[in-house]
């Protein structure tokens, strides 16, 4: 009996162990009303007068954005935005982490019908706007302070709109180009203005060659790896005189020419440089700009990646331990001049939300008049065309100093108007799917390039307009 | 008596010449292992006091040029890292939710075990079938149900289920029921003892290690829990420590160094909880071993 | 009870009292078993069955999650096995990775657990260093590994290197070599199998083996005639939620793939990988439904899934009388 008793008690203190802290916490937790947020506390509503209710409305706003630092650049909007209109309070959400995680959230809230007023989206609005889950915002626009449908560089405002009417705003456009390493080329004798740099395919397929070392088995210094990144494919496209998907006749176009001559040209390169082991190259690691890229391990001096790379902190000269440049894409055998494309961010609002004037003021704020906030510290340059000429993020700045950095804001930005079209399918991440698996196919040598788009051609087209269909 | 004693000294005097020699070879093993184990750990501890810049570097560095002891204290200090009200969240709800789980399952991998019932193995096939429904497509199901209920916001959804057993435990704590002796429940019955308390005064504290390893899991799974706590919460005050380590991955970049360091303070509580709970599995040895 | 009543009904004559007493007592016996698993069949009515219900019905829907289902029929079923261009590449993908990681898992982890259930010094550390990676959040236990596995500037491919392999594998972003750093990812992690099978030895009692030792019984022979079989349903729970749990890769494939590709910036972790070598039949699914939009697709997956586990596990449970030995299954 006394084992039994000591046993059991063994037993709850097993159980429990530190659950009587537990307890004590959930408690603690239970009994207090639920702490504010510091960042909460650190906005001026609550010492703001008092409004009216019968004015004040509530709106509920997603941001995408994980990390603290951008979740907090967005509060700074909203607090100037609450000054402007003391009526309307914003509460953010914001910390649940990007990407898919964040697809998920708002796929079940808006499924379930509680979905916030406004929302960040990390994916283009048309896929949502096709089937009907957002806000048309077309006579918004039309009578709209800042947010006109004139005052949006065109292509990026595209990704916003389906069949003709609008679904959202672009909160920013950053468009794509080639990253050099400044340094490196002056040790190559190489001249290392932008205006050198290579206008089409052949002459980078030549200086990458310069570069391009092997001992042996061994791949000491690369050159350019054009494959590497397949965000990037609809700039190369482009270049070469060809798209993937044709908004206006809701057609898929992977397998035009202009696209398999592309990848045949890929699969050359890969042969001539790089022994035809894709493998073997991606094994080297990743060919990007990012801090753990070849790029800067100084394994190659060519890469290519979004505006948005200039103004990370490891891409500081003194970090990287080198200068570097940007320049265009080159142009290839079949285009006719260089191309870039774009990956914005954009806010859209859910069908259904009671106050549509109020969350658009809220929307248009953050795309247009608010976006300077972001961009002062984020170099995602704006998509807005009224954009004030004089902010620029700062650590680009105090990197590159002034006029260089105004020099590549005007890079980034005029380079949108040479912009192709994308993100405006409905069936937008399926159809980048099946191309890019089929480039990975095609350098792997598992298909040809024709057979390859051919595929994926054929499955993204059935996919749209079954989609299309059940619309 | 004396001549099985006599016989289980003799074995034993043998077992213990040969345990001279085995001995060692096991613990070499154990720390070779061990050392390999070890070191993805160590590298996070490394990786997590170095500077940003350090983390990829070819060839790897071993030690920090400085060591960063800041880091944690960054870490720590992160605006979307309040560490204090965070751990709090993740008590709670751990707590709770383990709590919840050892008694319910417990009772449950008892009926199902111990007990004789019309349609037992029905419902026990149904209870396995329930463990391989994927969570990706009853999400949606489970969000609206719960919004109907009006539980949307706060805990409830993530602790209450746990109330109401969980297939994994119930089918763990069931396999260890079933491998102890019948007739202890038998002479439990014959003394007179009803059910309840042959469950608690005898069969429960058998099955102890097993429940440590059902507390254990539950309070781990829940501890790591993200998706659960993002879906349902919508007020960063509430967040566990598990949506906290979101604050140092944005789209752009990875704060690797910081985000090491938070991961080993998520991880340091569990080590304790689970250091602490894993000397009841060897007191249990000793209880297992009146069943002689 | 069944064989109760059968005897009840066939055999000789038995007055009324008697056959009313049983039937109190089969009456008794139910009552009471129903009142212990009562939490769990109202958990499961309430908290399960509708959602089960629902996604069962999605299956035979369109439906795209922003809008409400439409019935299609077995439509999804039949394009799932005859349209789908990688649904039977991410059907291969998870068999390899359940073949290979659940038997070397089990393995692994009993062999650890038999070493680690003698009494060596330190052995709380053994086993707190073992379980360590099963503590870790799982997010943050891959990233480390994607930074360990790094081709280029990982601490493996250096070690490799240094030892004079000049072309080590590129693991995450090599077709042929992702799965098997997934299984070894999961091995590292096994450390909760391990428990298990810990906690299982822990509850063989003593008295056997001192009997067998009395018997001059090796220690070989011990661990054949008594250890395993004792063991036996343990293992067998691990041999189930290993299945179970191979079949439910996702974690580690979700973010080893999604970097492998696109430099880590594709949206959400779905890519799978070179040669869609990583893409599990969970990970298919996830993209279905939260990239695709189409939820009626996933959940016709989920239920194929669901079914083929289920089978899987009956086809077990049927057979382990074979081969599993409950101490319990004979009741006096």
């Amino acid at each position: 009996m006394t084992q039994e008793r000591l046993s059991r008690r063994a037993l709850l203190k097993g159980m429990g162990g530190g659950m009587a802290v537990l307890a004590l916490a959930a408690c603690a937790s239970a009994g207090q009303p639920a702490p504010v947020s510091e960042s909460a506390e650190a906005t001026p509503a609550e010492g703001a007068p008092p409004v009216a209710p019968a004015e004040r409305v509530d709106l509920v706003m997603w941001t995408a954005w994980g990390g603290q630092d951008d979740v907090d650049r967005v509060r700074i909007i909203l607090d100037e935005f609450q000054e402007l209109h003391p009526g309307i309070m914003v509460e953010l959400t914001g910390g649940g982490p990007g990407g898919g995680d964040y697809n998920e959230l708002l796929l079940t809230r808006i499924a379930a019908g509680n979905a916030p007023d406004v929302a960040s989206l990390f994916t283009p609005p048309v896929g949502f706007a096709a089937r009907g889950s957002l806000d048309v915002i077309d006579e918004l626009m039309a009578t709209a302070e800042y947010a006109r449908p004139d005052k949006f560089w065109q292509p990026v405002l595209d990704t916003c709109k389906f069949r003709g009417k609008t679904y959202g705003l672009p909160f920013s456009a950053a468009s794509y180009g080639m990253f050099y390493n400044v340094d490196w080329f002056e040790e190559a004798g190489l001249p290392t203005d932008r205006e050198s740099f290579p206008q089409t395919f052949d002459e980078l397929r030549a200086l990458s060659a310069q570069f391009v070392a092997w001992e042996g088995d061994e791949l000491k210094t690369g050159g350019f790896v054009p494959w590497s990144e397949l965000w990037t494919s609809p700039a190369w496209s482009g270049c070469n005189g060809a798209q993937w998907f044709d908004s206006r006749n809701e057609q898929y176009t992977i397998n035009d020419p202009g696209n398999i001559a592309l990848l045949q040209y890929w699969v050359g390169w890969l042969d001539e440089q790089y022994r035809g082991d894709v493998e073997y190259i991606a094994s080297l690691g990743a060919w990007h700009t990012g801090q753990d890229g070849n790029w800067f391990q100084k394994v190659t001096p060519l890469s290519q990646g979004g505006a948005w790379n200039t103004s990370y902190s490891y891409m500081k000269y003194e970090t990287a331990g080198f200068r570097w440049d940007v320049a265009k894409f080159p142009v290839g055998p079949d285009g006719e001049k260089s191309r870039t494309a774009f990956w914005p961010n954009w806010f859209a609002m859910p069908i259904g939300g009671p106050h549509r004037t109020e969350s658009f003021l809220l929307m248009e704020y953050m795309c247009t008049v608010g976006m300077p906030t972001w961009y002062a510290e984020v170099f995602d340059t704006p998509a807005w065309l009224d954009f004030p000429d004089d902010v620029i993020t700062q650590n680009l700045i105090d990197n590159v100093g002034a006029d260089k950095a105004l020099e590549m804001h005007n890079f980034f930005i005029d380079y949108l108007e040479d912009a192709v079209e994308v993100w405006t399918s409905p069936i937008e991440d399926f159809g980048t799917d099946q191309i890019n698996r089929a480039i990975d196919q095609v350098m792997h040598k598992v298909k040809t390039p024709q057979e390859a788009l051919d595929e994926a051609q054929q499955i993204a087209q059935t996919r749209l307009e079954e989609t299309l269909r059940s619309l | 008596m004396s001549v099985e004693a006599l016989a289980l000294r003799r074995s034993r005097s043998g077992a213990r010449t040969a345990k001279r020699v085995v001995a060692p070879l096991r613990h070499l093993l154990l720390s070779g292992v061990a050392l390999i184990w070890v070191i993805p750990f160590l590298w996070l501890i490394i990786t997590s006091l170095k500077p940003l810049e350090q983390v990829f570097t070819r060839p790897p560095k071993w030690i920090p040029e400085p060591i960063l002891w800041r880091n944690y204290i960054d870490a720590l200090n992160n605006p979307g890292f309040n560490f204090g009200r965070l751990l709090r969240n993740s008590m709670l709800y751990s707590g709770l939710s383990t709590v919840g789980t050892a008694i319910s399952c417990s009772l449950v991998a008892y009926g199902f075990a111990r007990m004789r019932f019309w349609g037992r193995d029905v419902w026990f096939v149904v209870l396995l079938a329930t463990m391989m429904i994927p969570g990706v497509v009853t999400m949606i199901p489970t969000y609206v149900l719960f919004r109907v209920l009006g539980w949307v916001g706060g805990y409830a959804p993530l602790i209450v289920p746990a109330f109401f057993g969980s297939a994994f435990y119930i089918f763990l704590l069931r396999q260890f029921f079933l491998s102890l002796p019948w007739e202890l429940t038998e002479s439990a019955r014959v003394d007179g003892a009803g059910e309840l308390r042959t469950f608690g005064s005898i069969m429960l504290p058998l099955i102890r290690p097993a429940l440590m390893v059902a507390v254990v899991f539950n309070f781990l799974g829940t501890w790591n829990d993200f998706m659960g706590p993002l879906i349902y919460l919508s007020d960063n005050s509430k967040f566990p420590l598990s949506l906290g380590l979101y604050a140092f991955q944005t789209k752009y970049q990875r704060d690797w160094h910081l985000m090491m360091a938070a991961s080993l303070v998520v991880t340091i509580p569990m080590m304790i909880l689970f250091f602490a709970a894993q000397r009841q599995f060897i007191e249990g040895i000793t209880i297992t071993g009146m069943k002689a | 009870m069944i064989e109760a009543e059968a005897q009840a009904r066939a055999g000789v004559p038995t007055d009324r009292a008697r056959l009313g007493q049983r039937r109190a007592r089969l009456l008794r016996q139910n009552v009471k078993g129903y009142a212990f698993i009562s939490p769990w069949i109202i958990g499961l009515l309430v908290f399960s069955a509708y959602p089960v219900l629902a996604s069962f019905y999605f299956s035979f829907t369109k439906y795209t999650v922003l809008k409400p289902p439409v019935w299609i029929g077995v439509a999804n079923y039949a394009n799932m096995v005859t349209q789908d261009p990688v649904y039977w590449k991410s059907v291969s993908n998870t068999l390899y990775y359940g073949l290979i990681s659940v038997p070397l898992g089990l393995a692994f982890s009993l062999f650890l657990a038999l070493v680690l259930n003698q009494a060596v010094v330190g052995i709380g550390v053994y086993r707190t260093v073992y379980y360590l990676p099963a503590i870790m959040p799982p997010v943050a236990a891959t990233l480390l590994w994607m930074l360990l596995l790094d081709p280029g500037n990982g601490l493996v491919n250096s070690g490799l290197r240094s030892l004079g392999i000049g072309r080590p594998p590129g693991w995450f972003s090599e077709a042929a070599w992702a799965k098997p750093a997934l299984i070894i990812m999961s091995l590292w992690g096994s450390g909760g199998t391990m428990l298990i099978f810990l906690a299982g030895l822990k509850d063989i009692p003593k008295t056997y083996y001192e009997a067998a030792e009395i018997d001059g019984a090796s220690a070989w022979y011990r661990l054949l005639n008594i250890t395993l079989p004792l063991l036996t349903p343990v293992i067998f729970f691990n041999l189930i939620m290993g299945i179970i749990g191979s079949f439910g890769v996702f974690t580690s494939a979700y973010i080893a793939g999604g970097s492998s590709s696109g430099g880590g910036y594709g949206p959400g972790g779905t890519a799978g990988g070179p040669l869609d070598s990583m893409l599990m039949y969970m990970l298919l699914l996830y993209r279905n439904a939260f990239r695709y939009f189409e939820m009626g697709y996933a959940s016709a997956m989920a239920v194929t899934m669901f079914v083929a586990i289920l089978s899987l596990t009956l086809v077990l449970l049927k057979t382990s009388g074979r081969w599993v030995y409950y101490e319990a299954a004979v009741p006096s």
